[in-house]
């Protein structure tokens, strides 16, 4: 299979917090979320892809380069929007559209005013004036109008109000839509990524816990709903994480491998974090 | 590279103005008393300020950061810096000498000479604090560049003061000859330490 990104064994040190070991492995054609609470290492994660930071250990390769050796061949290949919109502030999208035409090889400056127009991003108003979620538009704008076959984005969409979460999340559904192109999405909003997402990743203190299809997820776990005394018959392999309250036992299962007949919901990807995420506190 | 010193041209159009204006007042200052120097001297600090104030904006957006996801290199980074001082370096000397030309009396070697000087010790100042600036940030860098500044200051006053005798005209003409030389010098050096620790830099 050819990978859009790769990362192999990644490790970066930091004084309190180290990714440890990261694996990551993005099939061309497809979406991927990146989960994990704030601070889980989605960010750093996502800086050592760019080669923003320096990593300690480890290879990544984004779209079959090297990403320290090789970027500049690829970096006209993808797209990227950062938790904040990062133009100077003075500037307004008409004068951004001039300043990348010099920078980007490939330009697509139609696109771009068609994006502008489809976000009403008005051209003369100064960066400066412009809303949090105008901001997101812009870059996403940015990111789709050059030559991407990849899109990188972190928290492209939280506190983005849900109108404009949806028309941005329909435009990275069009961009997939060349199955050619791939998507590796950040966010802790997960009913975002449930929505898009062909793969989940889930980091969790440095340390990447899953790494699945989703539709593998959503078969392989389910809420087991009991009573204390059942509960103690269930193997506890099986068990990825409980909680307890006044009417019983509710715990994340490997559902598939629960012999016996016991009540299992169907778990959402939000309740995998969240019973994940305990079971590791407690 | 067109681009980085594009978008800092259309960033810094505000200030641009009021630069323009201030420029403006010298102009006619240096006019009415047929005497360039503080115009020429108010150039040289506009040309360095400008990439300064370039940095500032920089920093205040986090645009390195997402500048460097783009097709442009950390080299080039540093270097449309560098290029954005230099261009009004060159332009305020270019008009430092036009203005000495027309508007007085100066003979035409003394008048290149004056304005090579003062551009090379705008040179010389953007070669030291820029490294720093690189380094550290436009907000921390800013007090390290009081420091820089006030050092040979200070070791001036100093020298003088312990009774070192003061170099003799002769003397400092030579070394204003060889000013421009070593401007330039320190200037390539400057680019060179600056380009290695932006290099380093995690953003």
């Amino acid at each position: 299979m050819e990978y859009a990104l790769k990362l192999e064994n990644v490790t970066k040190v930091y004084k309190d917090f180290m990714l440890d070991n990261i694996n990551i492995a993005l099939p061309k054609g497809s979406i991927m979320g990146f989960i994990g609470e704030n601070g889980a290492g989605k960010t750093t994660t996502i800086k050592l892809i760019l080669d923003l930071i320096s990593r300690d250990g480890g290879t990544i390769t984004v779209l079959g380069k090297e990403n320290r050796t090789e970027m500049d061949s690829v970096k006209e290949n993808i797209g990227v929007v950062l938790d904040e919109s990062s133009f100077p502030e003075n500037l307004n999208a008409r004068e951004i559209n001039n300043i990348l035409k010099k920078i980007y090889k490939i330009w697509d400056e139609d696109k771009f005013l068609k994006f502008l127009d489809k976000f009403s991003l008005p051209q003369d108003k100064s960066i400066k004036d412009y809303s949090r979620g105008m901001k997101m538009k812009l870059s996403t704008a940015v990111s789709l109008s050059h030559d991407s076959k990849i899109l990188i984005l972190d928290e492209a969409t939280s506190g983005l109000d849900p109108v404009v979460r949806e028309e941005i999340l329909d435009t990275f559904l069009d961009f997939i839509q060349d199955e050619t192109n791939s998507i590796f999405v950040s966010s802790h909003i997960i009913s975002d990524l449930e929505k898009i997402c062909d793969y989940i990743t889930f980091i969790h203190k440095g340390k990447i816990v899953f790494s699945e299809t989703k539709d593998e997820l959503m078969e392989n776990y389910g809420i087991l709903k009991c009573s204390p005394e059942e509960f103690e018959n269930i193997d506890k392999d099986l068990v990825k994480g409980m909680r307890k309250n006044k009417f019983g036992i509710e715990a994340l299962v490997l559902k598939n491998e629960i012999k016996g007949s016991y009540l299992i919901d169907r778990a959402s990807l939000e309740d995998i974090m969240i019973f994940i995420i305990k079971e590791q506190v407690q | 590279m067109t681009g980085l010193i594009l978008k800092d041209m259309l960033n810094l159009k505000k200030q641009g103005k009021v630069y323009l204006i201030l420029i403006i007042f010298y102009f006619v200052l240096g006019l009415v008393n047929e005497n360039s120097s503080m115009f020429t001297s108010m150039m040289t600090m506009v040309a360095v300020l400008i990439p300064l104030t370039a940095m500032a904006y920089d920093e205040r957006s986090n645009w390195d950061r997402y500048a460097l996801t783009m097709p442009i290199s950390r080299k080039s980074m540093v270097m449309s810096k560098y290029l954005l001082g230099l261009i009004f370096l060159a332009a305020a000397f270019v008009i430092s000498i036009l203005l000495n030309m027309f508007f007085s009396d100066m003979p035409i070697a003394e008048n290149i000479i004056t304005s090579l000087v003062n551009i090379s010790a705008g040179l010389i100042l953007m070669a030291s604090i820029f490294p720093l600036l690189f380094k550290f940030g436009v907000e921390k860098g800013r007090i390290l560049m009081m420091i820089v500044i006030f050092i040979p200051v200070a070791a001036v006053v100093m020298i003088s003061k312990l009774g070192v005798p003061m170099p003799g005209e002769e003397q400092l003409k030579h070394l204003l000859y060889f000013l421009p030389i070593i401007g330039t010098l320190v200037f390539i050096i400057s680019i060179y330490v600056s380009m290695w620790i932006y290099k380093k830099k995690e953003f």
